[in-house]
């Protein structure tokens, strides 16, 4: 149904207001972040419904060409490299926030640093005693069969034991209204620039609507990521902490560059870094200068030619061995792609009872594992109705939306399951929830997800998750693929106090 | 600092100098063209435009050179991406170093090289670009200019503002010699005591080209004599084009760039510069007569590629043995 | 009890000026229940610091960097090393010890060993040969391996230099050619198809002018397999001298296959041609007697290197000294 009678709570709202929402779709079985079903706003939503209901279209159209422009003149773009020229491009954005109120961050807060914690002590116990694998409570092979598993980590001391300082985890929101993760991204998570971005971009293009609202700020990322970088090394606030970056064609280039900046560290590329006796230094102007802690933005199998890939040019040769050695941290550290492998995420909540003796506060969607039998056979007979994913991929590829494919795609993947059912997992489709976006003159409700960024300190009580994260809109009308790469936006998220 | 990030600060201030020579030499040559553009001194105009830009030499259509030809010529050193030396490849080339450097920029000396980029490639496709050239090439040129100027206002005067600038000046002297050079080429002359036969408003163009045409007429009578020009594009020490006045800031950077970052392995680096500074210091046009144009230019051309050379030897990618041993 | 002395040198030459070489070697002899190294010198030469760690299989490296240029890269290795004789086997083990197999390797502790690896997988050649030599689960393990060391060792001819340091196992079946790698991994292969856990070793083999005779190896760098058997444990087999591991096998390095334990591996930037020579020299005694330069004996082996774009690159340098 839409929403033909929007209230508010003095209910003086213009015909032309309320032709904006005359395109918004709700519908019962998708969860909506800023509608109850009752087509009456939910409490954080009420006071933007009514900024919104006050600004003409035209204004809403104004200020997103403001914010459109203020991101490609500030170059936070990714290169689009055609036949014959290269484009720039925005990642697209959508000006309206989503909002979240402060009791459901909480739920996320604490869920999250449990499950990040327990994925930790996972991954230690995995790379030394196998106890989780010995009594059986994850498969074994399961965890020796999987592509990131780093062999050579077995048995190496990871600085503070902390193996993953930088995580993105994506939450969707079932129809009951409860977030659950769908993913962990444990290697070199990307898009908290983007979050920060979005903020700046809104504050500058929406600065009356921040009054009031009581946002929590998100602008003390940059340091709190650097202070956990700082702790994972003795030399603390002394230590000479760099980004390495794989370079200006990375699609990530920007967020590199804007990490460093707010940090106020060295963006290094392989090339600047080199190992002398065991140590790694940078080439500067004056010298030789020695390093602490890399926070690596270049996968596992990159980082070393000496070691792994060996045609890699992005890498520093003999850093793995400088690395056991404990002359150089790596944030991550080598190996944690195990944990996020997406059937070894289908243990996580045992992981969590395993270690923390707790049950999950967030919720795992439903996972098939196609190398068990009975589920893949389940899987096989049911493909027009699942997601199907492949274990390694990420960024929305590798993926079969079962309701939305073809008879041809549903085969292809029959066949590709078959082949190597270790590869792929299944999920129920989900009703991801819908929040407002104001696409061509209207608002209009879009599918959307939810990456919250965790710095992990050790312990749960020391890790941060700035309030929100990027919240990713599917922007195609009906579509449930959040990722930038498929047509997918952002927008600004904001936590709520005390509502 | 990274020794990859002052290698691109250098090249930073060198594709910037670089794209504002060449949009200043695009808009005098247009503009001369304009009131000229018939008469036989058209020619050898277009001919050491190309020279001086280090371009192949334009087409020539029964026995003069072909106008349609040379002005497509000059749109492609305006847009021609592929080409290092046009605006548009200057430009790209100095943004992609700004890009891996953007932490150390000031967000408003980046933005506004981005907008510069940006506003260039919209540019590209402009139908009546040579109808509004003349506003476009003032347009292009104050920004670049503006870019020095925010330069020197939001960035920290540390290294890599250091090397900005001595990239910035070595240009420079790159050019006004090459401007120099092309000018003599074309007139064919090699030995000194030709300087005194030239052609004034010839004279009048390379002034203008160096934007110096103003400064000229406060120092000498206003009838450009070419040895006044070459004494004063070369030797002048307030003129902030010449290749004097460059090298003495070339060489007085350098001085702070090894302060600042306590190098030993600075010696030969300035030396080199030292010598150059001392040289056109001490040197008059008698000395520049003596030793014909073309071979002085060539010699401080040379000076500067030692230069360049040993900037790589002592900052950018010096041997690594040097500094375990 | 024996106890070996060991010389190995390593000469890298380069047709232009290297710098900035990081390299790792593997050649220090293990410590473990049947032997002992007592000794290890490595020099190098330019001079470099060498320092050193151990791999997930517990096999020592040492490794270093030259910073400098240079033309030219030399390792003298030096090492003391007791082996022991191996406890005898029993003549054959009872057919339950599949069951057995099975049920280990259920626990997955021997799941690297039981896995296919870089070199070590199995191919449609690998199973015309394995028919075509009879191998098949009839008998108990110990029986069915050493009936499959005799099978390798008649069926494929040992020739030096027959295949490169990175050859799969499909070139020596198809020629019934090779050198001791191909041999191990075709064993390896076959064995973990079969269920029993199998494991590469890098090591030397001596030989006396009697056993040179009759062995026709030529190197004393050597490989073989070692084979996991219940009851009995690691049981090390031969299959390019059909014998079972004895005292005059001394082991460096375990792994999976060739890839995780070769003597050396390094990455140089510079864009240079490289030749490779090595020299091994083993005697029985301690006696310091050796000859003053075993790389006029040595084999080697030259690389091309081509260089595309201008910007020389580090380069892996995966040009290794072969298991003859």
């Amino acid at each position: 149904m839409a929403v033909n009678s929007v209230t508010t709570k003095d209910d003086t709202v213009s015909e032309s207001a309320i032709s904006l929402f005359s395109n918004y779709a709700l519908d019962g079985t998708i969860f909506d972040e800023m509608f109850q079903g009752n087509g009456r706003p939910r409490l954080p939503y009420q006071k933007l419904l009514q900024s919104i209901l006050e600004l003409q279209a035209s204004e809403l159209t104004q200020r997103q060409q403001a914010a459109d422009l203020t991101f490609l003149n500030r170059g936070i773009t990714f290169t689009v490299y055609g036949e014959d020229s290269t484009i720039e491009r925005i990642f697209p954005y959508d000006i309206l926030p989503r909002i979240i109120s402060e009791t459901e961050w909480q739920t996320i807060d604490r869920g999250l640093c449990q499950r990040i914690h327990a994925i930790n002590l996972f991954l230690r116990d995995v790379y030394h005693e196998g106890r989780i694998l010995q009594e059986g409570k994850v498969p074994f092979d399961l965890i020796y069969s999987c592509r990131n598993y780093q062999r050579e980590m077995r048995g190496v001391k990871v600085s503070n034991d902390v193996y993953t300082s930088i995580v993105g985890s994506d939450l969707v929101r079932l129809p009951s209204g409860e977030f659950a993760v769908l993913e962990d991204n444990l290697r070199v998570p990307s898009g908290v620039s983007y979050m920060l971005a979005n903020r700046e971009v809104m504050t500058q293009v929406f600065p009356g609507m921040f009054g009031g609202y009581g946002i929590k700020p998100i602008g003390h990322y940059g340091q709190a990521l650097l202070q956990q970088l700082q702790t994972l090394t003795p030399k603390g606030r002394d230590a000479t902490i760099v980004l390495l970056t794989p370079g200006i064609f990375n699609s990530a280039y920007f967020e590199h560059t804007f990490l460093a900046r707010v940090m106020g560290i060295e963006l290094v590329e392989g090339a600047d870094l080199l190992i002398h006796d065991g140590f790694v230094y940078m080439r500067t102007t004056s010298g030789l200068q020695r390093v602490d802690v890399i926070y690596r933005r270049i996968d596992d199998e990159f980082v070393d030619p000496l070691h792994f890939h060996p045609d890699s040019v992005l890498g520093v040769p003999g850093l793995f061995n400088a690395y056991r050695a404990g002359n150089i941290t790596l944030a991550n550290a080598i190996g944690t792609g195990i944990a996020d492998d997406k059937a070894v995420y289908a243990f996580v909540p045992e992981m969590i009872r395993y270690y923390l003796g707790e049950e999950p506060i967030l919720q795992n969607i439903e996972t098939y594992l196609c190398l068990r039998d009975d589920e893949r056979a389940y899987v096989l007979e049911n493909l027009d109705k699942l997601v199907v994913k492949a274990v390694g991929e990420s960024g929305g590829y590798g993926m079969l939306i079962g309701p939305y494919s073809t008879a041809k795609e549903r085969e292809d993947f029959r066949a590709q399951i078959q082949a190597e059912p270790r590869n792929f997992i299944a999920q129920p489709t989900l009703s991801l929830s819908r929040a407002p976006c104001f696409i061509n003159g209207n608002v209009v409700s879009r599918h959307v997800d939810l990456r919250p960024f965790i710095l992990y300190g050790g312990e749960q009580e020391n890790t941060v998750i700035v309030p929100g994260g990027l919240t990713r809109v599917a922007l195609r009308e009906g579509s449930l693929v959040v990722n930038s790469s498929q047509g997918g936006g952002s927008k600004d998220t904001w936590v709520l106090q005390d509502i | 600092m990274l020794s990859r990030s002052a290698d691109s600060m250098y090249w930073i201030g060198r594709y910037m100098e670089r794209s504002e020579n060449t949009i200043r030499l695009l808009r005098v040559r247009m503009n001369f063209m304009v009131g000229k553009a018939a008469e036989a001194g058209n020619d050898r105009g277009w001919q050491q435009f190309f020279s001086a830009l280090r371009q192949p030499p334009p087409v020539m259509k029964n026995g003069v050179v072909d106008g349609e030809a040379a002005l497509q010529m000059a749109h492609n050193l305006t847009f021609n991406a592929d080409n290092d030396n046009s605006v548009t490849g200057s430009i790209n080339l100095a943004r992609t170093n700004a890009r891996s450097v953007r932490s150390q920029l000031s967000s408003q000396l980046w933005e506004h090289l981005n907008r510069l980029y940006l506003r260039l490639h919209s540019w590209r496709d402009h139908q009546n670009w040579h109808q509004e050239r003349d506003s476009f090439f003032r347009e292009l040129e104050s920004s670049v200019s503006l870019f020095q100027g925010l330069a020197l206002s939001s960035l920290l005067h540390d290294e890599g503002w250091l090397f900005i600038q001595i990239g910035g000046h070595l240009e420079r002297v790159i050019s006004v010699c090459s401007l120099l050079e092309a000018h003599f080429r074309h007139f064919g002359i090699d030995g000194g005591d030709e300087l005194e036969t030239l052609d004034p408003l010839n004279g009048i163009g390379v002034l203008r080209a160096c934007n110096s045409f103003e400064s000229y007429c406060r120092v000498y009578d206003p009838r450009p004599e070419t040895q006044f020009v070459t004494s004063f594009l070369l030797l002048n020490a307030y003129l902030p084009n010449s290749a004097r006045f460059n090298v003495n800031q070339i060489a007085d950077l350098l001085k702070q760039v090894a302060g600042a970052t306590e190098t030993r392995r600075a010696g030969d680096l300035n030396r080199i510069a030292g010598k150059l500074q001392a040289h056109l210091q001490y040197s008059q046009i008698d000395d520049v007569i003596e030793a014909g144009p073309r071979a002085f230019i060539t010699d401080i051309m040379d000076s500067c590629n030692q230069i360049h050379d040993a900037l790589y030897e002592t900052y950018f990618n010096y041997e690594i043995e040097d500094v375990f041993s | 009890m024996k106890y070996y002395t060991i010389h190995h040198h390593t000469r890298y030459r380069y047709d232009s000026e290297v710098r900035e070489s990081t390299m790792e070697v593997r050649m220090q002899p293990r410590t473990d229940r049947q032997q002992r190294c007592l000794n290890f010198r490595l020099e190098v030469r330019p001079h470099a610091r060498v320092l050193t760690t151990s791999d997930c299989m517990q096999n020592a490296i040492h490794y270093f960097d030259i910073p400098s240029r240079h033309a030219e890269l030399t390792l003298r290795a030096q090492t003391l090393v007791m082996v022991q004789e191996p406890d005898p086997l029993p003549e054959s083990l009872e057919e339950s010890a599949w069951k057995e197999l099975e049920v280990d390797s259920a626990t997955g502790q021997h799941w690297d060993w039981l896995t296919p690896s870089a070199f070590a997988r199995p191919t449609p050649l690998l199973s015309e040969f394995a028919d075509e030599i009879g191998f098949s689960k009839d008998e108990d393990p110990l029986s069915v391996i050493s009936r499959l060391n005799q099978g390798i060792h008649a069926a494929i001819e040992y020739t030096p230099n027959s295949t490169a340091v990175d050859s799969p196992i499909d070139i020596a079946l198809k020629n019934r050619r090779g050198v001791c790698q191909d041999f191990s991994h075709i064993m390896i292969a076959l064995l973990r198809k079969a269920g029993i856990p199998a494991r590469y070793i890098s090591g030397y083999i001596f030989q006396d002018s009697e056993s040179k005779m009759r062995n026709d190896i030529s190197s004393a760098s050597h490989a073989w397999v070692e084979a996991f058997l219940p009851g009995i444990g690691w049981t090390g087999l031969d299959p390019t001298n059909n014998t079972y591991v004895h005292d005059k096998h001394i082991r460096i390095a375990l792994g999976r296959d060739y890839a995780d334990v070769p003597p050396t591996r390094g990455v140089y930037k510079g864009g240079a041609k490289s030749e490779l020579r090595v020299g091994v020299h083993i005697s029985e005694t301690e006696d310091e007697d050796i000859p003053q330069d075993l790389l006029d004996n040595g084999h080697w082996t030259i690389r091309e290197r081509s260089e595309d774009g201008g910007i020389p690159s580090p380069r892996p340098d995966q040009e290794q000294q072969q298991q003859q």
